[in-house]
């Protein structure tokens, strides 16, 4: 009984892989001649932006594990794991043209350089005045199952017990802090308003971002590990180490971070 | 009218997420409300439904590969464990609550006793990562099966493609959690009016009962209503276990539970979230006579719901109709190696 299941549910790939060949195929014939009808060939009016992430703590570049830092209270710290999705990164004109992502996400890991560069590739050409981005992940993605990419729940920035991006990570150690090995550790999420830790942030370069068709603009930005502790709310690490649950605590941490990043430099072709 | 019936009938006949293939389709059944779960996300697939049942069995979900999904979740019992109050995991540890059944999961709004996950496919995160359970990660299983010859082959043929990812993995579960449903009890029966149906006079007057008495938070057709409750048990001092408030951070939910489904009730004992009741009879019991006030009391539970000696057999003989054995014995649900 159960071989004749494992067959016919072959026969049934088989007859749906058919179809699909048989209306990709349609499909394609009818883009072609579409795309055709514009005197033979396309032409591009988008253009590409590169976005180089520079980690900071104030002023000084951050370096995981080895660098110390002093806080406002004066109290040295080293910083280990620092990683916040960063999505929806869009373009807006003079006029209000908005060009960008839609439901994107990058996940910039500071111990990974690679995460630190990523392109938004296809933006209308066009002189911009704002950048605006998202720190974390918006409620849809929270609540739509298993996601891919860097929104994998295997990457370890989602919580198991209560669903949910953690939107931002940073952990380190302070001879301050009364924990076991001196660490702190904020493990910043939380979709559910009031308590919801995403954060859109607007940000305005000091030339405008000049998007080229075909060609590539460059944003330098940097992230700023410092204000975590010291933006609107004062953070003591004495006091305050551990928040790695969704609440009022998070929602503080949550409107520090919202201004942890800056426009460093524009790099228009 | 006739045409709604003649709707009805032909929806449950062929229904919509199915496969062309009998053995693997879902089923809305007439006057069962729209699914919550979003097939769209999910398309049905044979071979994903078997890669996803391969891993439900599959004791490499655990840490030192000793526990399975179907060590606390065994179909025989509406995939529950019957054998002990609360679920253990790696190493012999004991976990905090009793393990739930799995069925008609597709009309979840939440899961977990305490409500704390929103989707389905996100559901198995909790028992892989927890450290009573399997006490492993979905980064670590993906990686061992990343190494399986047989995985890749069964990641191939559900998928095309056989990398391993994490979405991947929970989605072949979901598949295959999603198609445990149970709506063949002599109760079902019952309502559409079809053989196996015939209720005794004793198990009518137990429908009737439960309808006045117990249906508010155990609703038709699914014997929930997917809500949250304090149904006015002792907190366990041991466990000091707060339910829903867990989540939610707030007073008035403290000591509010899961309003579990009562389909296949009579099987898969025991009850409660601490599994403290042995049988119906203690359930029952409970609420006759053993509701505990407390400020966040179910409004139902007030003055308790005192039922007499009579009514509590009754209700015991109509709560037995809702066992499927259709379901519990269904044999696609059952481990095989491909």
């Amino acid at each position: 009984m159960f071989d004749s299941f494992v067959t016919k549910g072959r026969l049934d790939e088989q007859k749906r892989f058919l179809t699909m060949l048989l209306l990709v195929v349609l499909f394609v014939s009818t883009s072609v001649s579409a795309s055709s009808s514009i005197n033979g060939h396309s032409v591009s009016h988008t253009g590409v932006l590169k976005v180089s992430i520079h980690p900071v703590f104030k002023d000084a570049p951050l370096q995981l594990n080895t660098q110390k830092y002093v806080d406002i209270h004066g109290d040295t710290l080293i910083i280990e794991v620092f990683k916040t999705y960063v999505g929806n990164l869009t373009l807006v004109d003079a006029s209000g043209e908005v060009s960008g992502e839609k439901n994107k996400y990058h996940l910039v890991d500071i111990d990974k350089a690679t995460t630190q560069t990523f392109f938004i590739p296809k933006l209308n050409e066009g002189k911009y005045s704002t950048l605006g981005l998202l720190i974390g992940v918006d409620s849809l993605a929270n609540v739509s199952g298993a996601m891919d990419g860097d929104l994998d729940p295997s990457i370890g920035m989602y919580w198991a017990w209560n669903s949910g991006y953690i939107m931002a990570k940073l952990e380190g150690r302070s001879n301050v802090c009364s924990t076991l090995h001196h660490t702190f550790e904020f493990h910043i999420g939380g979709y559910i308003a009031p308590y919801a830790a995403y954060r859109t942030v607007i940000l305005k370069p000091g030339n405008e971002i000049n998007i080229v068709a075909d060609d590539t603009t460059e944003v330098v930005l940097t992230v700023d590990a410092a204000t975590w502790l010291d933006s609107k709310h004062v953070v003591d690490l004495s006091k305050t180490n551990n928040i790695v649950v969704p609440g009022k605590d998070a929602c503080d941490m949550a409107e520090n971070y919202a201004s942890m990043f800056a426009i460093k430099q524009v790099f228009n072709p | 009218m006739l045409l709604t019936a003649f709707g009805g009938a032909l929806l449950f006949a062929s229904f919509a997420f199915c496969l062309p293939e009998d053995e693997v389709r879902f089923v809305v059944p007439p006057n069962w409300p729209q699914p919550v779960y979003n097939f769209a996300s999910n398309p049905l697939n044979a071979n994903a439904f078997k890669l996803g049942r391969s891993l439900f069995f599959d004791p490499v979900l655990s840490r030192d590969s000793t526990v399975s999904c179907v060590s606390c979740h065994l179909q025989f019992t509406g995939f529950t464990h019957v054998d002990h109050s609360l679920s253990h995991g790696v190493n012999g540890l004991k976990g905090t609550r009793n393990s739930l059944t799995l069925f008609n999961l597709a009309w979840n709004t939440s899961f977990m006793w305490d409500g704390g996950v929103n989707n389905l496919e996100v559901q198995p995160l909790n028992p892989i990562t927890s450290s009573v359970e399997m006490a492993s990660s979905l980064k670590d299983i993906v990686a061992r099966l990343n190494k399986s010859v047989r995985y890749k082959r069964l990641f191939y043929l559900a998928y095309n493609d056989s990398a391993i990812t994490g979405q991947k993995v929970l989605k072949a579960l979901a598949q295959f959690t999603v198609m445990l449903e149970s709506y063949n009890s002599k109760y079902d029966k019952y309502m559409r009016k079809e053989p196996g149906g015939e209720m005794s006079e004793a198990e009518l007057n137990g429908l009737a009962i439960y309808r006045r008495k117990c249906s508010s938070c155990h609703s038709e057709p699914l014997f929930t209503n997917n809500g949250f409750e304090n149904n006015g048990l002792v907190p366990d001092t041991a466990l000091m276990d707060i339910g829903r408030a867990k989540i939610t951070g707030a007073r008035v939910d403290y000591f509010k539970f899961r309003v579990p489904t009562l389909r296949n009730v009579a099987v898969s004992h025991p009850y409660m979230h601490d599994g403290r009741f042995r049988n119906l009879r203690q359930v029952l019991d409970h609420y006759s006579e053993g509701i505990k006030q407390s400020e966040t009391l179910a409004r139902q539970l007030k003055n308790g719901i005192p039922l007499t000696e009579e009514e509590k057999e009754d209700l015991t003989l109509f709560l037995q109709t809702l066992t499927d054995r259709d379901f519990l014995f269904d044999l696609r649900f059952r481990n095989y190696f491909d």
